[in-house]
């Protein structure tokens, strides 16, 4: 449902395409040696190599960090690592945070494909470079695309940055530049809300007065 | 008569202390039954030996520096090599297991082979180019059971795959490996 106060302005998400960055999101460098730091307990199959392990830590490079209760790793055609992630899913990257029952995390050799979570309701947060705010979000589905180094939310979407908040069915946030895009026609009940307050300075405390002052 | 009256007793003393120690001490006859089927049988220096089932099939070699036979037929050996051709199945190709140690106990029934210091386990399929390897203390293979039961801290590694832990368990007729208490990093 829209808002309106005097200091806030409703905008539909097709204003969401103007605060896009022009710029074009630039792929991170997502390559680094991929490893399970900690682990209780695994199961290897020696007839296809695949590993399940248990109170999993990953680790990919410096940038990413993986807990998660199970892990299911399976090497597939092309040097195709793919890690089936369940039980308390979360994953660090960069300084976005996501959460979710379930995850499918892909590499090609050593190098960050995508990143796909799932639930009931998994989150997402990630502190933009130079910004103040946190962005949060909640999806039914969200991906992270290694390539465009960009987050797809998707199914009952809510976002927020302080300022910006959207309840929509698909959102797409770069996570080069914090900016967010929604491709989709505007669905019925898609409702983004910005608040231009929300970014205004908070003013300067004043000089204490020396008669009141102790 | 005295000298005769004199022997008798001798020889009833002997008799009473005989009966006494073979039917009111039977626990004691038992361990000293132990202890000759603990008695070697034979002892051997660098040796190959070729254990048999009762078809005439080959079970499992033995190569090692130092074999004892006990007189129940159970095998002790120093400084071996054991090499052992579990049967394939439908769903598997055949493999070859070697295994090095310090010393090994075998049954002469066969059943699990104990195996202890330096312990070094190599299981190759036909048409595998890297085996799997198991380092431990201490090692137990299951021949009937096709099982490689581990409670030391183990180093496992399979091709590219290198897992440590305490405690590990190989199906060698499923190919699936168990790893607990697991540490140390696994590169992907």
């Amino acid at each position: 449902m829209a808002r309106f106060r005097s200091d806030r302005r409703t905008a539909g998400t097709a204003l969401l395409l103007a605060l896009a960055a022009m710029n074009p999101a630039v792929p991170a460098e997502l390559s680094g040696a991929l490893t399970i730091d900690s682990w209780s307990r695994l199961e290897h199959n020696v007839q296809d190599d695949s590993t399940s392990i248990d109170d999993a830590r990953i680790s990919h490079g410096s940038d990413m960090s993986i807990k998660a209760g199970r892990a299911v790793r399976a090497l597939l055609p092309g040097n195709v690592n793919r890690l089936t992630l369940s039980g308390g899913v979360h994953i660090d990257y960069r300084g976005a945070v996501l959460d979710a029952e379930t995850a499918l995390v892909v590499f090609r050799g050593q190098q960050l494909q995508s990143a796909r979570v799932q639930g009931s309701q998994a989150t997402f947060s990630h502190q933009p470079a130079g910004s103040p705010r946190r962005v949060r979000g909640q999806a039914n589905a969200i991906e992270f695309d290694g390539a465009s180094n960009r987050v797809r939310f998707s199914g009952k979407t809510s976002y927020t940055d302080g300022r910006t908040e959207c309840n929509v069915e698909e959102l797409y946030y770069s996570l080069a530049d914090g900016s967010i895009i929604n491709n989709r026609p505007q669905g019925e009940n898609d409702r983004c809300t910005v608040d231009l307050d929300a970014g205004a300075r908070v003013p300067t405390p004043r000089t204490p007065d020396r008669s009141t002052s102790q | 008569m005295k000298k005769i009256l004199i022997a008798v007793l001798v020889l009833a003393a002997v008799a009473a202390a005989a009966w006494f120690g073979v039917v009111r001490k039977p626990e004691q006859a038992r361990v000293a039954q132990a202890v000759q089927e603990d008695r070697p049988d034979f002892e051997a220096q660098g040796v190959l030996l070729r254990q048999l089932d009762a078809q005439g099939k080959l079970q499992y070699e033995i190569e090692a520096e130092r074999v004892i036979q006990l007189a129940n037929g159970d095998v002790q050996a120093s400084r071996l090599s054991f090499h052992h051709q579990p049967p394939p199945g439908s769903r598997r190709k055949p493999q070859r297991w070697n295994l090095t140690a310090e010393n090994g106990d075998f049954p002469a029934e066969g059943g699990i082979v104990q195996l202890s210091g330096n312990v070094r386990a190599e299981g190759r399929e036909d048409g595998d180019r890297t085996p799997l390897v198991i380092t431990t203390e201490s090692l137990q293979y299951d021949i009937n059971g096709e099982v490689v039961t581990v409670t030391a801290e183990v180093d496992i590694t399979d091709g590219g795959n290198n897992f440590k832990g305490r405690g590990a368990r190989v199906n060698i007729a499923t190919g699936i490996v168990t790893v607990e208490s697991g540490h140390g990093k696994i590169s992907l």
